[in-house]
């Protein structure tokens, strides 16, 4: 019990403490306040039109994610299909997609679309691409906490409801038996999605240049911003501490919505064991409908492979392996990618050693508060998931610019970048185990106290027997975010031996790209990670209990 | 609990502790050593240099001195993080600070005193600052390129002055960086600044310019990749993903031309536009650092990246103009012939230090 | 011997009112009552699961205040059973084994609960009636110093309740050792029971 509070308390710390760092520097420099900041935005080229913009994006992407991955949530909840958990890892990876490598291959996509339909880019073209970029990356929140619930509720509530007057029609039933049974998960997923949406980076800097939201916002200022030169760097404070303010507000709230619904989705007194999907084959309308979404979901991952052998040549493009033996031999860039990939390996094995027991504790704790402080277990779920809404400038700015005052050698240190990874990594473990610790049989722990267990030998011999199979799944799904996770983005400064696969990535399209052998070099290193992603989520599909699991 | 019970227990985990021991054991061991003592360097660098691995191997062996760079952006990036961590000994040299920079970091005093030779420069390299706490390296200047496909004076006529740019045939067709975020950007920014004060027109500035440009949807990107690549139809960039081409003019480098020709074949449709005044000669420097006490590392590593084996490669290195006299870019492929050497702005990097703020900020304002 | 003195509790609305209750040394006792009144909240107080709001329970005349769950000696089988899904029977019943007995004794106990050769067998292939076997004797080799039944058979045919019921009444009385038994049953509870006390409508004791 002990142990447990110490990390809820140590977790607030870690999570509160760089924001203070990163407010607190800002502020010094600062000289107007919040309101008045936000009020000019318009009047500045650097943020106009930068918060209509990320609540416009942030809001169309979650309609089109919901559009788009309800009815997939449907027919892999509803249905069996052959090379269903190959299918579900498809349809969930594009979540740990490195979003830099996406947004290339959505506009690989593009230029593709645009020569089959003559049509010529625009802005509203790209908006919409960013649309469908979002929606790609985000239908595995729509499917990971829908169809759990879909894929074991018992057949005969279905059936019950079709004998009886308010369910005789399909519209009917989805009006009175499922919208009320499914509308928590949905509420919550698009929670999410918006929440990702609106903090989207990649994809809005490389598909809508013209535009910014207001992550681009502050990852443009962030080099002067909280720096002791009030010259150059007053302006950017004033927009980093507007931008992260609103940032931060607006993603409480939708966070405190989701934990708030989630916890109302329990829906355990409907669920059955046995497996009530029906068998359908892909020679149907559903079947084909799946196979154009499963193209959906691949096209730009194909394109990113495909592009990886092209190199231009004399005016034209030829295939060549000449990015691939560039990516590995690291004759552009500072390093390989055997050591960025062993590099990038290490701190995905650290970040599961760490996060796994930290999320493991932290879900426990919200968990046994649900039953005796409801209150505070929201609160908590709700701190519990902050890292993921705080911008990453706010939060490199608290960590490294404040080490760096103080203690520059630790700037320097390997678990910096860890650090980055663990606060972006625990709160899907908890998003994971807690749903999972929720749908625990409550007497089983019970019992084993009442059998003379301890609290150690019923964590060792019943909990965690138990939730094996979603402690596996969140330990995939920790790698391959580690895995992908631009430690740049927590980093400010990118150390060669720490330097990871997505880093190199970075690298290598950060540079001008007259030499022809850099961009396929770097989607060279994006097709490998590409490739481990999913080798491993198809692999540990294979443990994902039947509609356990949770929402992860 | 039986006997046997509790061993299991105990191995189960004195196993997990020991795993997790294991895997932390490789990070727990910095190899401090190398980090502090003289034969190593720690170089904070901006993300586009050129100088590869087998470049610093190269020196390694040469010297027995190994290096380490560490990546912060741009220029600007480069600055601020010397700043943050003056004092501190973190790093030992800073490469890429650029004269339009230089002013500030002078006045933030980050720099310790460098012993080079100075009469190997070039005048050019040697024109914004010629004292020994920023060592150039390398010299370029930044102008407009233009697509001679569409710019060929008869569906477009070429520029010979900015105000052209402002013109109805110039509408949505012109690509900057904005100077906040982008070194180019900030260079050619701060030539219209000097431009417009030296022109034979008094009534307007740089100010005025720059909202006719707003008016005339001037295409605006947060970096230089985005507007070459993306934005300008005379560069690599047709072949490069989400190309849209909407651009004939672009600000980049006077000899971005020459490396297009060098990578083209000796082809290629971009030409630097020579509007005297209009270009920015900017130069980029190597400091070495306050707070780093390897003197001797620091100027072995300044001599050797302005020797005459290494800085005269900096055309193919870097994809700038070597520092040092007597050498320039080289002929291959028409890479010299492409390239430009303008008749650049004049301005102090004390001016530049004193007044940015003002003009960002009214640049900010004009377009919006 | 068991005696709950003046217990209450009361979650939104009051379960239980002041309620008393003995047990003697070797008796078995229905607790009866209709769904809601407070029975299984009042096996849960005695077992320590869950903290009465007011009253004492001693057992042997030593006060169980603030003793855990795992401490009081008490067992308890659970309406849904509580099997472990991931353990086989063998492993079940083992995890009830005080540490220093022999595993012989697991074999002896599925012998005595009439699931022989059950040993391997998994959770989920068993039969009701087989499941509530297992959680008796899982619960019964434990050595408990009493033993506290939640409608174990609630889920069972009257006829295999019947049997059962006698069966389980039997093992009990072996051991020789207080046991109450919620039913909501009265021919149960007159199988089962040597006293039937009632849990009335105002949730005290009848």
């Amino acid at each position: 019990m002990k142990v447990r509070n110490l990390v809820v308390i140590s977790w607030i710390i870690l999570v509160i403490l760089p924001l203070i760092l990163a407010w607190n520097q800002l502020n010094v420099v600062a000289e107007r306040n919040i309101f008045e900041i936000i009020l000019d935005f318009n009047n500045k080229f650097q943020t106009k039109n930068s918060i209509f913009f990320t609540f416009i994006v942030a809001f169309f992407s979650m309609i089109l994610t919901l559009i788009i991955g309800l009815p997939l949530a449907w027919n892999l909840g509803r249905y069996k299909w052959r090379y269903h958990n190959f299918l579900r890892s498809i349809f969930t990876v594009p979540f740990v997609m490195p979003s830099i490598l996406v947004a290339m291959g959505f506009l690989a996509l593009l230029d593709f679309l645009d020569i089959l339909i003559n049509h010529n880019h625009s802005d509203e073209t790209r908006f919409y691409t960013l649309l469908f970029a979002h929606a790609w990356f985000n239908v595995a929140l729509v499917i990971r906490f829908c169809e759990p619930l879909l894929s074991t509720i018992d057949r005969s509530y279905e059936e019950a409801c079709r004998l009886l007057p308010s369910g005789k029609t399909k519209i009917s039933r989805l009006r009175y038996f499922w919208l009320p049974l499914m509308w928590p998960n949905i509420a919550a997923s698009s929670a999410l999605v918006f929440v990702f949406s609106f903090t989207s980076f990649a994809l809005v800097k490389f598909i809508t240049p013209a535009e910014r939201n207001l992550e681009v916002v502050m990852a443009n200022q962030s080099e002067w911003a909280g720096l002791p030169v009030p010259s150059l760097s007053r302006v950017p404070s004033e927009i980093v501490l507007a931008s992260s303010t609103i940032q931060l507000i607006t993603i409480l709230l939708a966070l405190s919505i989701a934990s708030w619904l989630q916890s109302q989705s329990s829906g355990f007194h409907l669920l059955s064991l046995k497996d009530g999907r029906i068998r359908v084959p892909f020679k149907s309308l559903r079947g084909v409908y799946l196979l154009l979404m499963v193209m959906f979901i691949v096209s730009p991952m194909i394109s990113l492979i495909s592009s990886s052998f092209m190199i231009r040549e004399n005016g034209s493009m030829i295939f060549s392996l000449q990015g691939w033996e560039s990516a590995f031999s690291g004759s552009h860039s500072p390093t390989n990618a055997y050591e960025s990939l062993k590099s990038s390996v290490e701190y995905a094995v650290l970040t599961v050693l760490f996060s796994l027991p930290l999320g493991f504790l932290l879900a426990e704790s919200i968990f046994n508060l649900e039953k005796t402080n409801p209150k505070f277990a929201t609160f908590l779920d709700v701190f519990v998931m902050l890292p993921l809404a705080l911008s990453a400038v706010m939060v490199g700015l608290g960590v490294l610019l404040g080490l760096m005052r103080t203690e520059p050698d630790l700037a320097r240190s390997w678990w910096i970048p860890l650090y980055g990874h663990l606060m972006l990594t625990t709160p899907f473990v908890v998003r994971v185990l807690l749903p999972a610790m929720r749908n625990l049989n409550p007497h089983l722990d019970e019992a084993a106290a009442l059998l003379g267990a301890n609290y150690l030998k019923r964590l060792i011999s019943i909990r965690l027997c138990l939730l094996k199979p979603s402690i596996i799944v969140a330990c995939s799904l920790v790698f391959a975010i580690s895995l992908g996770e631009f430690g740049a983005s927590w980093v400010v400064l990118r150390f060669t031996e720490y330097t990871t696969l997505p880093v190199m990535i970075g690298d290598l399209l950060s540079r001008p790209g007259y030499d022809p052998i850099l961009r396929p070099a770097a989607n060279a290193a994006g097709t490998i990670l590409l490739l481990i992603t999913l080798v491993l989520f198809i692999s540990v599909e294979r443990f994902r209990p039947l509609g356990s699991g949770g929402e992860f | 609990m039986p006997a046997e019970e509790k061993n299991m227990y105990r191995r189960k985990a004195l196993t997990i502790c020991l795993i997790m021991i294991c895997s932390l054991l490789p990070g727990c061991i910095e190899d401090t050593d190398t980090v502090e003592n003289d034969n190593h360097l720690s170089i904070i660098s901006y993300d586009a240099f050129g100088i590869t691995q087998e470049h610093l191997d190269q020196f390694t062996n040469q010297s027995g001195i190994s290096v380490e760079i560490t990546r912060a952006g741009d220029a600007g990036g480069v600055l601020s993080t010397a700043i943050q961590t003056k004092d501190s000994g973190l790093f030992d040299l800073a490469i890429g600070i650029d004269n339009s920079y230089l002013g500030t970091a002078l006045e933030a005093n980050i720099f310790q005193p460098l012993e080079i030779d100075r009469s190997i420069f070039s005048s050019r390299a040697l024109s914004s600052y010629d004292g020994n706490l920023a060592i150039p390296f390398d010299v370029g200047s930044v102008c407009i390129n233009y697509d001679s496909n569409y710019v060929d004076g008869e569906n477009i006529t070429v520029p010979t002055s900015l105000w052209n740019f402002t013109e109805p045939e110039w509408e949505g067709k012109f690509a900057v960086q904005n100077p906040r975020t982008s070194s180019p950007g900030r260079a050619f920014f701060i030539a219209t600044v000097d431009y417009f004060s030296k022109d034979n027109d008094s009534q307007t500035n740089y100010v005025d310019w720059w909202k006719s440009m707003y008016s005339n949807n001037v295409i605006v990107t947060d970096g230089w990749t985005t507007s070459y690549e993306t934005h300008y139809s005379g560069g690599y960039g047709q072949w490069s993903d989400g190309f849209i081409g909407d651009a004939h003019a672009v600000v980049s480098y006077c000899h971005s031309p020459g490396v297009e020709a060098y990578y083209g074949g000796n082809w290629t449709t971009s030409v630097a536009l020579n509007i005297e005044g209009a270009s920015f000669p900017q130069i980029e420097y190597i400091s070495f650092l306050y707070g780093s006490e390897k003197s001797s590392s620091a100027n072995i590593f300044v001599n050797w990246l302005v020797s005459e084996e290494i800085n005269s490669q900096m055309s193919t290195i870097n994809w700038m103009y070597p520092a040092i006299e007597g050498w320039g870019i080289i002929e291959d492929s028409g890479y010299r012939w492409h390239s430009v050497v303008p008749i650049d702005c004049d301005i102090q990097i004390s001016q530049i230090d004193s007044n940015i703020s003002s003009w960002l900020d009214a640049w900010d304002t004009a377009m919006a | 011997m068991l005696s709950c003195k003046k217990i209450s509790k009361s979650y939104d609305n009051l379960v239980l009112s002041n309620f008393d209750l003995e047990v003697g040394g070797d008796e078995i006792v229905a607790l009866l009552g209709a769904s809601g009144s407070g029975k299984s909240t009042l096996l849960r107080i005695i077992c320590g699961l869950e903290k009465s709001d007011s009253g004492k329970i001693l057992f042997n005349g030593v006060d169980l205040e603030g003793l855990p769950p795992e401490k009081r000696g008490i067992g308890m089988v659970f309406q849904n059973l509580a099997l472990f899904p991931h353990l086989n029977v063998f492993d079940n019943i083992k995890f009830g084994l005080p540490t220093n007995n022999s595993i012989g004794e697991i074999s002896e106990m599925l012998e005595l609960v009439g699931l022989k050769n059950f040993d391997s067998r998994k959770i989920q292939t068993l039969s009701g009636g087989e499941s509530q076997r297992v959680a008796l004797a899982r619960s019964l080799i434990a050595k408990p110093k009493m033993i506290l039944l939640d409608e174990p058979l609630s889920s069972l045919d009257s006829s295999v309740k019947e049997s059962l019921s006698l069966e389980v009444r039997k093992l009990i009385k072996s051991l020789s050792i207080p046991a109450i038994y919620v039913t909501h049953d009265p021919r149960i509870a007159e199988l089962m029971a040597d006293r039937i006390v009632y849990i009335d409508e105002n949730n005290s004791s009848n």
